[in-house]
């Protein structure tokens, strides 16, 4: 003691003491001032404690055991601040209505309080209103300690132990609900005292006495260690005040281990399988429990899980075997992803052959069929076991019994109003006489896998919706019947192409019908959407085409729940728009529709309503989650048995990773618990009834599939959430985030480290198998390799496939070298060299280089031989050669070593550093068949390839002589091709070469200067590698006077320089011809009409405001002596103007517009 | 964003910018209730963009077709022509003269431009301040213009005119058919030829327009707006009357 806690309460409870209350005569009955309201407070506290002066003065009679206590009361509370208060101040205690500061009072009473105020008064006594109550029952202040709201470093697990034995962390069960509260609170149990006829248990009972009584409660309850669990209702029971002190103490006392410990193996729970598959009279059990009112939920289930039928239950271990040995739904869904792995398979079949490489144009006609059984289950039953029944109502259900539901009925019973998933009760009322078959699930098999044979005998993409319908997109097949391209239409195309998809679903239905003896409707549309809404109208037994023209009317007069993906909820949802039929749809904007339902569905209904659907036959989604969850039979009593049961799902969720081969990273738990206000059995027998549906997911860091690590994690947050065991209803968990699994680490599931993945070393890579068989035999390969012969064959992988290496057609099996010694190849047999040399052929064509440039086009056909330097070239050879050949090869000879040559590009020349280059060039220059006479380039000998491409941009282009004129300089090399080399040409590239180069000279002659100014901008700026566009030059602007000026600022500058120092004696005629004639060929040539009107209108502004600015000062000073002048003057100014104008006009008229207004 | 330097992209441009304009100008002859245009913002000048879905619609339709007989280089100018629902003659002409594209062969329309070498390096701000100035004079144009006949309702038609040497649009395949060859006799359209179009009517009959502060001329006359210069696209603008627009008294 001796805190600050003591110190401020006693004081306050000092001062409380201090205080007497005569009458209402004191200051504080005074008016108060204004403003004051801190004098106002004080007086309120002063008058609320004359108030507790007084109760406690009229209230001599009872113990002051409250004495030295000031209690300030947070929050609701029960009994309420009121009885509270009276309860303390009676008993002579001190009462704050408001808390001061956290100090003044000594407890604080409350029964819950914010996470906030938990924070902050963690550290005072915050106690229960009950520790007031049974402190006044008691006759003595109790310690606050066993009433204490908050522990101390509550948010701490705390360990338990019992009996010694380490019970495991369990966390005090300290966050009551106010709900919690008021069910052990004072007035409950004291109303509930009114109906007992128990006595009244006396206040001042010893607490020895009711812990025993506690525990009596308690094994009477059949609890084994369920406190963490602790339902709200268990202490119903329980009487009194005392109430409160059980929850207290219960977590201390753990008593009851052994009484009614249900072990999952004893043969209570597990009892004698039942022959009769799930029949139970379960009423008969319900009544006999529900009768006794106040059960907790494990009791019920204990009972229940007694009866000796009731096998059926979570709590027996072969309990998910036998579930999904019988579930129908699971054995369905089963059987549909055998299936799709299946079509999958098919289609990935047929996709490597030649005929899905047809690409759909966009936009296209489309032909979708859904195909679908009439009453898949009732029909393949009847017509297997009881033909005779067809024309009946029959119904296929798991039973006859009240409470199973019906899979499904035929059109018969459909009649009666029945319908799939009614429940049995229901569809007898309706039609006692319906027939019920049980299911024949290998006979279902037997006909979905005839079904799915007659499909794929048609050909287009198949994906399987379930085990009885089928899309399937025909569209290739119908647009091939009416000659489209499925865009265009030919006369009576549409018409083919529907009759064609008629037939192929007339065919596909009597296949059908032939191999499983059963109907499918088909229904044809232009994508799935139209073909679900025309199977509508196709059933039964029939088909139906939904023809592009009445897709909008027939959709717009469904109502929306018609449309698939639309159900009860979402149908609610649009009701509340106002939208019952499709057509309404229509009218919502597509904002409103997603944001009232969501941007996916919104967006997808918006389209539905016009008949667009995107989705695309067999696309295929990636899997994203992999699940097993069971919410049916799901009956627990203890912990232990849930998280038995969570391991083993957790197991079978192993089974089906594996199953798939992916592992996941996050898992997700999903729990139904049952509400607080169901039934304890809900209508159906072992279903789970209304429930609140609770998700918690944790990531798992490393991707996993261990059962192990699954049922640890799903066990610690079935945990986390505290619930009772014998509320739940349904377990679920679910992994998401799914990684494949590498085929290494199939065997092992994890190993629970991550694994670097490196890449695949291309040298790996390489030594896979080759795709052309041919090569892979050929024993030639090692050494074309090795001998780095044929770049693109050998070396590049990228190429390195059947498209591209030479087919073996002349029958040899040996690879040819493709640069083959001459000598050797005219040794050669005729046959191995003629394909010696076509291979070369198709080596120069094959490895075209890299650039889209013309000039690469012409690059040599016959491979050229590299050219000797000319010291070792053999005069006579050279003598013996005819004329025109040695002219060539001299002049080949001359060009490399030609002095002076202008170097346009220095940076990129390569240097003198290999001849054999130079030669290679020139040699290819001879052959080119058109383009530059291979005299002029300078560029041809020394440059690099991409230079030689880049400094002739668009050689081919017709206007090249333009941009030729940009690069090259070299006019005067042009002029002086030799005459020799001339003659030597043949006659059509001479043509081509003279006219070249008079074009060329032309242009130099014509716009020598211009180009002058332009080059050194021009050159430096072109970027590298990219061709670029050659515009004709534009046509200069006029401009006016020799200063060349063209923009209206400077005109208009220009033109009142020119008023101004003209004013007084007036323009001078040829300077206004000049403007005349300039703003006529501004409006012709230039064509800005605007710029001539403002230039005109702007000397008509300067004259006006001449005229009126000066004028008046004039007239007044000069009357006499400038009159003559000023007029003069002035009118020759709009003389002038008027001249202007009229050009302008004029040049406006010849270009055929109306007259302009001028100013 | 440098100016536009191929073929694809100044066709681009200017179609952008003659969608604007085409909205501005049924805004401003109010050829639809003023009230189904939203006031909004393009190259950072305030405009008005008619909201029906119909009209926008149509504009887009026609904007592509000009941009596809741009990318042809067979265009030599635009005309968005407004015309009287009650007489269907023209009334104003809006011109955008395109007569200096570059003319591109088909291949090339993404080849970039040779550059010119211009003393001046412009950039889109550049062409945007061009194309702002332009729909501004527009504006101003657009006041000077006669008020068009109070009692009449109006449409507008996009017209182009082909280059003398090229082939008129007008073809058998259904992305050519388009464009409708236009009776010479009822609309005016080649004014280099038609001099019906040309107010050489001084002695056309007077009317009585309704005072208006500024009486504008009663005969019919051109407006220029502005011309565009930048870089490779160059094209002027102006408003014409058409004669018509004056013969027929607003009470007849």
């Amino acid at each position: 003691m001796g805190s600050r806690l003591d110190v401020n309460s006693s004081a306050v409870r000092k001062q409380i003491d201090r205080h007497i209350f005569d009458n209402e005569e004191g200051e504080e009955y005074a008016a108060s001032t204004f403003a004051g309201f801190g004098d106002y407070m004080r007086r309120k506290k002063l008058k609320l404690q004359n108030l507790d002066a007084e109760t406690r003065s009229s209230s001599q009679g009872n113990p002051p055991i409250f004495h030295d206590v000031v209690v300030h009361v947070n929050g609701y509370t029960q009994p309420s601040l009121r009885d509270l208060h009276h309860l303390i101040v009676s008993h002579g205690g001190g009462f704050l209505q408001y808390l001061d500061g956290k100090t003044s009072a000594t407890h604080i009473v409350a029964s819950t309080l914010t996470p906030k105020k938990r924070e902050e008064f963690c550290k005072y006594r915050i106690v229960k209103p009950a520790w007031v109550v049974e402190s006044v029952m008691a006759g003595r202040l109790l310690p606050w300690n066993s009433f204490r709201l908050l522990d101390e470093g509550h948010s701490q697990k705390v360990l338990h132990f019992d009996n010694g034995r380490f019970m495991g962390h369990a966390r005090i069960n300290d966050q009551q609900s106010y709900k919690a509260e008021s069910k052990r609170s004072w007035y409950t149990s004291q109303a509930r005292d009114m109906n007992r006829t128990v006595p009244e248990t006396h206040p001042s009972l010893p607490a020895s006495t009711a812990s025993e009584v506690l525990s009596v409660d308690l094994t009477t309850g059949g609890e084994m260690d369920g406190e963490i669990f602790s339902p709200p209702g268990r202490e119903m029971a329980a009487d009194g005040v005392w109430s409160t002190r059980h929850q207290e103490n219960a977590p201390r006392n753990d008593v009851s281990d052994s009484t009614l410990h249900v072990d999952p193996n004893s043969p209570r729970a597990t009892g004698v399988r039942d022959n009769n598959n799930g029949q139970l009279p379960p009423l008969l059990v319900d009544d006999a429990i529900l009768s006794k009112t106040d059960v907790t939920p494990e009791e019920y289930n204990a009972q229940l899980l007694c009866d000796p039928k009731m096998k059926n239950s979570s709590v027996n271990p072969e309990f998910l075997q036998q579930y999904y040995r019988e579930s129908r739904l699971h054995h369905l869904s089963a059987w549909k992803a055998e299936l799709k792995a299946k079509l999958q398979a098919t289609a990935q079949e047929k996709s490597s052959g030649p005929k899905t490489a047809m690409k759909r144009a966009p936009g296209a006609r489309r032909y979708i069929l859904h195909v679908d059984f009439d009453c898949f289950f009732a029909a393949v039953s009847i017509r297997n076991n009881n033909p005779e029944l067809a024309d009946k109502p029959v119904a296929v259900a798991h039973s006859a019994g009240a409470s199973s539901e019906i899979a499904c009925c035929n059109y018969p019973a459909r009649a009666y109003g029945i319908k799939n998933g009614m429940w049995m009760k229901g569809a007898l009322q309706m039609c006692p006489e319906l027939k019920v078959l049980p299911y024949d699930f290998p006979a279902y098999e037997e006909a979905s896998r005839k079904f799915y044979s007659g499909i794929l005998d048609v050909d287009g993409t198949i994906q399987s919706v379930s085990i009885d319908e089928a899309l399937m997109d025909i569209t290739m097949q119908c647009l091939e019947a009416g000659g489209t391209e499925g865009k265009g239409i030919i006369e009576g195309s549409i018409y083919r192409e529907q009759a064609r998809a008629d037939e192929i679903a007339k065919d596909l239905r009597l296949s059908i019908m032939d191999k499983t003896g059963c109907a499918v409707s088909v229904g044809i549309g232009g994508n799935i959407l139209q073909a679900k809404i025309a199977l509508r109208k196709a059933k039964p037994a029939g088909q139906f085409q939904l023809k592009p023209g009445d897709v909008l009317d027939f959709i717009g007069n469904l109502k929306v729940q018609d449309l698939p993906g639309v159900a009860y909820s979402l149908g609610a949802k649009l009701e509340e728009l106002g939208v019952q039929f499709v057509k309404d749809l229509r009218e919502i904007s597509r904002e409103k529709l997603t944001s009232s339902l969501g941007p996916k569905t919104g967006a997808k209904l918006w389209d539905y309503a016009k008949g667009i659907d995107r989705a695309e036959v067999g696309v295929l989604t990636v899997r994203k989650s992999v699940s097993a969850e069971i919410n049916w039979g799901i009956r627990f009593v203890t912990e232990g048995q849930a998280e038995t049961f969570l391991q083993s799902l957790s197991d079978e969720l192993h089974r089906r990773l594996v199953e798939i081969l992916v592992k996941g990273t996050q898992l997700s738990i999903r729990i139904m618990r049952r509400s607080a206000d169901a039934p304890l059995e809900p209508v159906k027998h072992l279903g789970h009834g209304k429930c609140d549906v609770f998700n918690k997911s944790v990531g798992l860091g490393v991707a996993t599939n261990a059962a192990e690590t699954i049922g640890k994690e799903a066990v610690s947050m079935l945990r986390s959430f505290g619930f009772s065991p014998g509320d739940l209803r349904g377990l679920g968990i679910q992994m998401t985030k799914l990684e494949p699994i590498t085929a290494a680490s199939t065997g092992k599931p994890e190993s629970g480290q991550r694994q670097l993945n490196f890449k695949a070393s291309p040298v790996h890579e390489k030594s896979l198998p080759s795709v052309d068989p041919d090569e892979v035999e050929s024993p030639g390969r090692g050494d074309d390799t090795e001998l780095g012969v044929s770049e693109p064959f050998g070396i590049r992988p990228s190429l390195n496939d059947s498209t591209q290496t030479p087919l073996n057609t002349s029958g040899t099996q040996f690879i040819l070298p493709s640069q083959a010694d001459p000598k050797v190849a005219a040794e050669l047999p005729v046959d191995i060299r003629s394909c010696l040399v076509r291979n070369s052929h198709k080596r120069s064509h094959a490895a075209p280089p890299p650039s889209p440039s013309p000039a690469s086009r012409f690059r040599p056909k016959t491979y050229a031989v590299e050219l000797p330097p000319q010291s070792q070239l053999d005069p006579d050879i050279l003598d013996a050669l005819p004329d025109d050949l040695r002219a060539e090869i001299l002049a080949h000879y001359q060009q490399p070593s030609e002095p002076n040559r202008p170097q346009i590009h220095p940076p990129t020349v390569q240097p003198r550093s290999s001849e054999s280059t130079k030669m290679k060039k020139a040699a290819m220059t001879i052959k080119k068949r058109r383009g530059r006479p291979p005299m002029k380039p300078s560029f041809n000998s020394t440059l690099t390839q991409s230079n030689f491409i880049l400094t002739k941009p668009s050689a081919v282009d017709s206007s090249s002589a333009r941009s030729s004129r940009q690069s090259s300089p070299s006019a005067e090399q042009d002029g002086d091709i030799s005459a020799d080399f001339l003659a030597a040409l043949p006659d059509d590239i001479r043509c081509e070469v003279l006219g070249e180069q008079e074009r060329t000279r032309l242009q130099h002659h014509s716009e020598f200067g211009d180009t002058a100014s332009r080059d050194p901008l021009e050159s430096p700026s072109t970027p590298p590698g990219q061709r670029r566009l050659c515009l004709p030059p534009l046509r200069r602007k006029p401009v006016f006077t020799s200063k060349k000026l063209s923009t209206l600022p400077e005109l208009r500058e220009a033109l009142t320089d020119w008023y101004s120092s003209f004013v007084d004696e007036g323009p001078l005629l040829e300077d206004v011809t000049a403007l005349a004639r300039y703003l006529k060929r501004v409006v012709l040539e230039e064509k800005d009409i605007d710029k001539a009107v403002s230039v005109a209108n702007w000397l008509s502004w300067l004259i006006i405001d001449r005229a009126a600015n000066s004028h008046p000062t004039e007239m007044q000073e000069d009357v006499a002596k400038k009159q003559g002048i000023v007029s003069d003057s002035s009118d020759t100014w709009s003389n002038a103007l008027k001249a202007v104008q009229d050009s302008v006009a004029s040049a406006v008229e010849e270009r055929g517009l109306p007259p302009i207004e001028f100013l | 964003m440098p100016l536009p330097d191929t073929q694809a992209e100044l066709a681009a441009s200017f179609t952008k910018f003659l969608t604007v304009a085409i909205h501005q100008i049924i805004y401003l002859r109010s050829v639809y209730p003023r009230v189904t245009f939203l006031p909004v913002r393009a190259y950072d000048f305030p405009l008005r963009q008619s909201r029906h879905p119909k009209v926008c619609e149509y504009i887009r339709d026609v904007v592509a077709a000009v941009e596809t007989e741009i990318l042809k280089g067979t265009v030599a100018a635009a005309y968005v022509i407004v015309t009287s629902i009650s007489s269907n003659q023209p009334m104003e002409r809006f011109a955008f003269d395109l007569s200096e594209f570059p003319r591109v062969a088909e291949e090339d329309l993404c080849t970039t431009f040779e550059e010119r070498g211009l003393a001046t390096a412009l950039s889109a701000v550049d062409m945007e301040a061009q194309f702002r100035a332009c729909l501004s004079r527009l504006t101003s144009a657009c006041e000077r213009l006669a008020p068009l006949p109070a009692d009449d309702e109006f449409g507008f038609t996009v017209c182009i005119e082909v280059r003398e040497d090229a082939l008129p649009p007008a073809g058998t395949t259904k992305a050519e058919a388009n464009w409708i060859i236009a009776d010479p006799g009822r609309v005016n359209l080649q004014s280099r030829s038609a001099p019906s179009s040309l107010s050489k009517a001084k002695d056309g009959k007077q009317q009585q327009q309704q005072p208006s502060p500024r009486i504008p001329s009663e005969k019919a006359k051109t407006v220029p707006v502005r011309r565009v210069e930048a870089g490779e696209l160059r094209f002027e603008v102006w408003v014409e009357e058409a004669r018509q627009k004056f013969e027929n008294p607003p009470g007849s």
